[in-house]
């Protein structure tokens, strides 16, 4: 199997982190969403299996922000205080692009290890 | 919205970041603690539990916060990091106190007679930035002040054009410095010696008219910046007082 550059590849000391924000680059790819509709939807889609907390969910939203793949807008709703709303940037769908084949690759890699497969 | 405020309280004595950018983690975590309530209570849930729940995903631990206020201060544009060095009123007296200083030698200058006789063709760009300095800051003075636009995020939009203006006209001055003194020495050289002493006090009046003008233009935009950095800083404040208010 060759070896991916990092930028295209998931690493085990980032697992954690790569994670997160490719399942958030995933459902904000399906819509915009307010961080807390991310955290439910994941915690929906998941089955209950990957739950964020939102004192995590902020951090990694920011930073996606900030490394402008996804964008944050502050919506009027009327009769409500003012939300903030999340979307997928072009760069982040070419981010999320990339992430699921990494994703894929990762776990070809993985399951080859555990199950003894390759070399 | 008084059933988060402990929560909003303990977010707000852990982030540590200056007020406008916390305040505007704490809004948008406001919106998103009492929209998760409303899920609650539409999942069934009595308004006790609808309260902890939200209130237990929301509890971020140290580390979180800490990274939190790591990515926004490394995030800081320049602008934001100029805009916190001045911080303490004698600072901001101290700045305000050297602009008008400036503003007023200037003052004296441009209004000695002769001082429009020769002008450089370079202070007509710089009057234009000046004048699109000053009819942006009626607009911004006008939506701050009088619109009072309820978004958060565009209560900071534009200001950095005031800082693009300020940059713009001393750039221009600087080009045109250069230009002058090219166009002199080229003169010098090629004009008769009886000339020379002319043709510098010529350059120098045009050239010193444009220099106090750029930099005039440039300090009171700049100046403006400051002013409406401030004003804004306070508008945000006072929106995360209100949001922290029992």
């Amino acid at each position: 199997m060759t070896q991916l550059p990092s930028e295209h590849s998931v690493e085990i000391q980032r697992l954690s982190r790569d994670c997160h924000q490719a399942l958030i680059l995933a459902i904000l790819s399906r819509g915009p969403h307010h961080g807390y509709q991310l955290a439910l939807e994941l915690e929906a889609r998941s089955g209950g299996a990957f739950r964020l907390n939102h004192g995590t969910l902020y951090p990694i939203l920011h930073r996606l922000e900030q490394e402008e793949l996804i964008r944050g807008d502050w919506l009027d709703e009327p009769t409500k205080r003012r939300r903030k709303s999340y979307t997928l940037t072009a760069a982040g769908r070419r981010r999320l692009t990339r992430q699921i084949g990494a994703w894929r690759d990762f776990f070809t890699r993985f399951f080859s290890v555990i199950e003894g497969e390759g070399p | 919205m008084t059933r988060f405020t402990r929560t909003l309280r303990q977010i707000n004595e852990e982030l540590d970041l200056p007020q406008p950018t916390r305040s505007r983690i704490l809004l948008e975590m406001a919106g998103d603690l009492e929209d998760l309530y409303q899920h609650h209570l539409s999942q069934g849930l009595d308004p006790d539990t609808a309260t902890r729940r939200a209130e237990e995903a929301f509890a971020a631990s140290d580390e979180a916060l800490k990274h939190l206020a790591r990515i926004h201060r490394s995030g800081a544009g320049l602008a934001d990091r100029l805009a916190r060095q001045v911080g303490s009123p004698w600072e901001k007296a101290l700045l305000v106190a050297w602009a008008l200083a400036f503003i007023f030698i200037a003052g004296q200058v441009t209004t000695q007679e002769g001082f429009f006789v020769i002008v450089s063709p370079f202070v007509w760009p710089i009057g234009g930035l000046a004048l699109a300095g000053f009819a942006f800051t009626l607009w911004k003075v006008y939506e701050l002040v009088l619109k009072r636009p309820p978004d958060l995020h565009r209560l900071r939009s534009g200001l950095g054009v005031l800082l693009f203006l300020a940059a713009a006209s001393l750039a221009i001055s600087v080009c045109g410095f250069f230009y002058h003194l090219r166009w002199y020495a080229y003169q010098t050289y090629e004009g008769a010696p009886e000339t020379v002493f002319m043709m510098f006090a010529t350059w120098t009046r045009a050239i010193s008219s444009m220099m106090v003008i750029g930099l005039l233009t440039a300090v009171l935009t700049a100046v403006v910046w400051f002013l409406l950095t401030g004003l804004v800083t306070r508008i945000e404040g006072r929106r995360a007082d209100a949001l922290l208010a029992t």
